[in-house]
């Protein structure tokens, strides 16, 4: 077990690696720098502040610093760390170092880490609530409408996750902001300090922000429990006499949880970056509008900062979730 | 279909409705520490309670000040919705203008703008100038205190020009110093050169001769000088709580010590930015504090100005024709020209349009009051000149290149192309950022056609890209729209600033005109207001006339307020909440 893990936390080195050299790459492609504005800053002061950022250097390899580094120092070993002054290689050496660099949108006045930590922890109360409620809600759901398949049940789940599919959330976030404000004299504006620790102002975003994860779970859960209905083992259970309870507890939710587990370490990270949209309307200060902010501002660092992050997220929702595999399924713990 | 509409619509209530009640229950019942509680009851109360009595100021409900003002708690705190939460609010780095808005509120610098953007004295009592207009020497005001009480002196203005300057802070407008000597060379230091670094900063033409007096030194005559001195860049932030707070002190407001109308009480990223009176300014406010309320989704921003949640609202354009037909909303809306111009930006180097004629066709074109009325949802009032009503230097007899088909037709026929099919192809750039631009390019392309039989080919860019297009001749669009945003209300800012063939703005559209020259070197370095108008004035003229630009129009600056606002001014400049340069005067009944 100790060793699956271990392998597997080591496999994503690899991963996060290709991943920054993709982003890198992409965002390098991409025309303007983050000091490019309609209203023209002094050529000069733009030179001073890539000098400050060291966006002055070359992006890949430095090859003028190496050959510099070795005729003075004539260590190729030392020197090596010269070739490697370059923007991508600098980003990487902090980066390994905990340091994701400063944001260019605030002049670097704030590091990226700094803003995740600030941001993320808001988000992540809203990624959890939103999860709970997609499976509170898709699980059950899912199970009626295989149980009683082709009756009204049915239907009705049907009809929900079609909803949470189909509806974009930047449709169904104002509709419930207005009906509150409107009918239930909510008011829109909450204080700041709400999102410092839980408080019920998160259950609206929550909710729109699981519609479709709990859609996703729905539709998922029913053809799943459908399955696994009709296999063999669950007509010998039936045939030896074990109660309905039982039968359903024991036999069928247990199997038909695999799929379901399956997709929830993609969701989890998803659901716990935010949503633009979402942090928009509800005015939630979390990590999904610094997310999108960033692209347009050409904050390199934090684009491969969030990216990164974010990589980083999935690649650990993927481990738990091969991880709970082992404990639902004896079949593959022992594999 | 409509069923099907329907049903979603009863399945999404039935959804909601169990969560809806929750949260109202939520609300109204203190469950957490009792900070939080109460913090999260008080917009509630406020919301149900505006039927009955004033809103009550949940804003202020909570500050990270133990010094709240007993005062704050009573209601007189105006609410002002703000789109788009800063990046930066640092004196010396920030640029944007809901940046500065923040900071004149906390600050203020030796000179300040009155009610009709005129220079009058803020910080400093009065000033003079030498007879060749190149020393200036600013008197403070006696007695001048910080909101938490420590002593205002010429040093801290000083220690603002000082850190403007540094090539170390690299702020994005240190180049609107580079007027005061030194400054420009000061910029360019190499920071590991410690000599020359010392040598650079000592040389910098600003001294204290004592607390009262700050005596600035200019390369050439800069008339304009006092006025610089009120800008944001000058605003005396405390040098011993930067140097505490590290590169991101402006982030806690306790660091933020201001000496402007207001002081910086709490501050919470991307929500709200709550200012209280500061008690030692000069000119009280009146008001007891002011609450930035961040929203950008303008939808939900009007649905908390119905709730009663915010006293001034900015309505997005497309939101403009709703509100003026509103029977509630309508009345209290307002709008006036800002300070900015935009018009149709030419590339004057490339073809077809370094044919003076072809750039007249294309002025005469467009149909501006259309284009403002009916596409821009009146957010904007058409302009035939370049510097905007309500700024001195404003030319209001300007009436060449209206709209008139005829003209626009015989321009083409005059030109050395002498019609249509024989332009080159002709693309129109724009920023896809904002998806209002795709009808507004559309309909003058539109124009372009039936008036002049040219058709256009429109070219959506990110805005990154379109302004790294923008960034040299040789890649700048043939035509897109474009224009100024002042910094500071002197007809230098938008003329030398812009169209001296020195600058960059004009190099970029290939523009330059030696005439033009002389008039703003004239009117830049004299020292007689009446003489610098006067030049200003025929520089404008020529530059309007050579066409780089088609003007166009000025965006308004537009407002729905509660009528229980009251006291405040309109300028050109106001474009975060009308009143926003002498807010001391606002009250709220």
């Amino acid at each position: 077990m100790i060793g699956f893990i271990i392998r597997r936390v080591l496999a994503m080195i690899p991963v996060l690696f290709l991943v920054a050299l993709i982003t890198f790459f992409m965002m390098k492609q991409a025309k303007g720098g983050p000091f490019d504005q309609e209203k023209e800053v002094a050529p000069s002061t733009i030179a001073l502040l890539n000098r400050k950022f060291g966006l002055d250097k070359p992006a890949w390899l430095n090859s003028a610093e190496f050959s510099n580094r070795l005729s003075t120092e004539g260590n190729p070993f030392l020197a090596l760390r010269g070739l490697f002054d370059s923007q991508f290689g600098n980003y990487l050496i902090n980066a390994v170092q905990g340091d994701l660099g400063p944001t260019y949108a605030s002049k670097g006045t704030e590091t990226v880490q700094d803003k995740i930590k600030e941001t993320f922890p808001i988000s992540l109360r809203l990624g959890m609530i939103s999860l709970a409620f997609a499976l509170l809600v898709g699980f059950p759901l899912g199970i009626l409408g295989a149980l009683r398949q082709n009756t009204i049940f049915d239907y009705f789940s049907l009809i929900i996750s079609t909803i949470g599919f189909s509806v974009p959330t930047f449709v169904t976030g104002l509709l419930l902001l207005l009906v509150m404000s409107k009918v239930f004299d909510v008011a829109p504006i909450k204080d700041p300090s709400v999102w410092q620790g839980f408080s019920t102002s998160y259950i609206p975003p929550a909710i729109i922000l699981g519609l479709g994860t709990m859609a996703y779970i729905t539709r998922l859960t029913r053809s799943s429990v459908l399955e696994v209905k009709r296999q063999d083992y669950i007509r010998t259970a039936r045939a030896k006499g074990l109660g309905d309870r039982v039968v359903i507890l024991r036999h069928i939710l247990r199997n038909s949880l695999i799929p379901v587990i399956t997709i929830l370490g993609p969701a989890v990270a998803g659901l716990v970056t935010g949503s633009f949209i979402i942090e928009s309307v509800f005015r939630v200060p979390g990590i999904g509008s610094e997310f999108i902010g960033a692209i347009g501002s050409r904050d390199y660092s934090m684009i491969m900062g969030s990216t990164l992050f974010f990589s980083l997220l999935v690649a650990l929702g993927n481990i738990m979730v091969d991880l709970s595999y082992g404990l639902i399924d004896p079949r593959i713990r022992n594999s | 279909m409509l069923k099907r509409r329907l049903t979603r619509l009863l399945a999404l209530l039935v959804l909601t409705v169990p969560t809806l009640a929750a949260c109202g229950a939520g609300d109204a019942t203190p469950t957490t520490a009792p900070a939080a509680a109460t913090a999260t009851t008080a917009p509630a109360t406020g919301a149900e309670a505006t039927a009955t009595t004033a809103p009550v100021a949940e804003a202020t409900a909570t500050t990270t000040e133990a010094t709240a003002e007993p005062a704050a708690t009573e209601g007189n705190v105006l609410r002002v919705h703000q789109v788009a939460y800063p990046d930066v609010f640092d004196p010396q780095k920030s640029s944007y203008s809901a940046e500065i808005v923040l900071l004149s509120q906390n600050y203020e610098g030796l000179t300040r703008l009155n009610d009709k953007l005129e220079t009058v004295p803020g910080a400093a009592e009065k000033w003079e100038s030498n007879a060749e207009g190149t020393v200036f020497t600013f008197t403070l005001r006696p007695d001048l205190k910080y909101s938490d009480g420590s002593a205002l002196t010429s040093k801290n203005f000083a220690y603002a020009i000082e850190r403007t300057c540094d090539p170390v802070t690299a702020g994005e407008y240190q180049s609107i110093l580079f007027d005061i000597t030194g400054c420009a060379d000061f910029a360019s230091a190499v920071v590991t050169d410690t000599a020359q670094y010392d040598a650079a900063k000592a040389a910098l033409g600003v001294s204290t001769p004592d607390d009262k007096t700050i005596v600035i030194s200019t390369v050439q005559a800069a008339p304009y000088l006092p006025t610089i001195a009120g800008l944001w860049v000058m605003y005396p932030a405390k040098a011993e709580l930067i140097e505490k707070g590290g590169e991101n002190w402006w982030k806690d407001a306790s660091l933020q010590v201001g000496n402007g109308p207001f002081q910086f009480s709490r501050i919470a990223e991307d929500q709200q930015i709550d200012f209280v009176r500061n008690e030692n300014y000069w000119n009280k406010a009146k008001l007891d504090g002011i609450s930035m309320i961040y929203i950008d989704d303008s939808s939900v921003a009007l649905e908390a100005y119905r709730q009663g949640q915010l006293d001034i609202f900015q309505p997005d354009p497309s939101q403009i024709p709703a509100v003026q037909s509103d029977a509630d909303l309508g009345p209290l809306y307002i709008s006036y020209p800002g300070a900015n111009t935009t018009g149709l930006q030419f590339n004057t180097t490339t073809e077809p349009f370094n044919d003076p004629k072809v750039r007249e066709a294309f002025a005469y074109a467009i149909d501006r009051e259309t284009f403002c009325e009916v596409i821009r949802n009146g957010d904007c009032l058409p302009t035939l000149t370049w510097i905007p009503q309500g700024i001195p230097g404003y030319d209001a007899t300007e009436d060449r290149f209206a709209f008139d088909p005829e003209k626009a037709k015989a321009a083409l026929a005059e030109s050395t192309y002498g019609s249509a099919d024989k332009l080159p192809e002709i693309t129109f750039a724009y920023s896809s950022n904002d998806t209002a631009n795709q009808a507004r390019h559309e309909f003058l392309a539109n124009t372009f056609r039936e008036v002049l039989g040219v058709e256009v080919k429109l070219q959506p860019l990110p805005s990154k890209d379109l302004s790294a297009a923008k960034k040299d001749n040789a890649t700048y669009p043939q035509i897109s729209l474009g224009g100024w945003i002042q910094d500071y209300p002197d007809a230098q800012n938008w003329l030398s600033v812009f169209w001296s063939s020195k600058a960059t703005f004009a190099q970029r559209q290939g523009y330059g005109n030696p005439v033009v020259d002389e008039f703003l070197t004239k009117a830049d370095t004299s020292t007689d207001e009446a003489t610098r108008l006067e030049a200003y004035g025929a520089a404008q003229k020529l530059i309007v006339g050579d066409l780089p630009t088609a003007m166009m129009y000025n965006r308004v600056n537009k407002y729905v307020i509660n009528p229980r606002v009251s006291g405040f001014s309109q300028t050109a400049a106001d474009d975060q909440f009308p009143g926003q340069w002498t807010s001391y005067s606002i009250e709220i009944k």
